[in-house]
């Protein structure tokens, strides 16, 4: 039986195309599955931050009461005088 | 003897059989080409979807990775720190305590400087607590 060139041609693409398909899905699953395990961290930390920040206000409230607070708060970098809000404590001041 | 081997160009009904063989023939191979060239146009399509969202995941993905290493290299140990000062002034301040309890559970605190490598027991959970990164 004679062999079309067009044919096998098509067949031997359709074969190359359909391998990389297969091989793409797998990265995407793989790709997807990692992304999804490092938004489940960031969400952690954004929770973890917030909690922070919470307890950050919290203390500051506190502070006003205590002067002993008021100097641990000062040790890691916030201020109860600077604008309310500012709970991020300064990098590197102990 | 198969129908391959027959002789078939002998009589002219066989002839014209032959004819309408080979007509089916060149219509089926055209049609497969058709349908190849089908799949074909649809998996390189698919190629194209996939190698972008690929390429998203990945950009996504090396951002995410930047910001929890960032995380762990800097926000955590200061916020262990921050965390170890608060949980020594509520031993010895019981007003302060139960604000903090809040927010940590004390049982769960290791020591001064270390950082929480487990999350802590369920058991021991209050509404909000700090919570720990889950394993990469």
């Amino acid at each position: 039986m004679k062999s079309n060139p067009l044919t096998s041609l098509l067949a031997g693409l359709l074969l190359f195309s359909s391998l990389a398909v297969a091989g793409l899905c797998f990265t995407y699953v793989q790709s997807m599955r990692t992304l999804q395990k490092r938004q489940a961290q960031a969400a952690a930390i954004n929770q973890n931050r917030a909690v922070i920040q919470q307890l950050l206000l919290k203390s500051m409230e506190y502070g006003k009461t205590d002067p002993a607070m008021e100097k641990i708060l000062k040790d890691i970098g916030l201020d109860l005088k600077s604008p309310a809000g500012d709970v991020v404590p300064k990098p590197g001041v102990k | 003897m198969t129908l391959s081997e027959k002789p078939l160009e002998s009589s002219p009904v066989s002839s014209a059989a032959l004819d309408e063989l080979r007509r089916a023939h060149q219509s089926l191979r055209g049609l497969l080409n058709v349908v190849a060239l089908s799949l074909l146009i649809l998996t390189g399509g698919l190629s194209v979807v996939l190698l972008r969202d690929v390429s998203q995941a990945r950009r996504q993905l090396k951002e995410l990775t930047q910001f929890v290493e960032n995380y762990n290299k800097t926000s955590l140990p200061a916020m262990v720190e921050i965390r170890d000062r608060l949980h020594s002034f509520a031993r010895s301040h019981p007003a302060y305590n139960a604000i903090f309890t809040n927010y940590f559970n004390p049982a769960s605190i290791p020591g001064p400087g270390q950082i929480p490598t487990a999350p802590p027991p369920a058991s021991n959970a209050s509404p909000v607590r700090l919570p720990t990164l889950p394993e990469r």
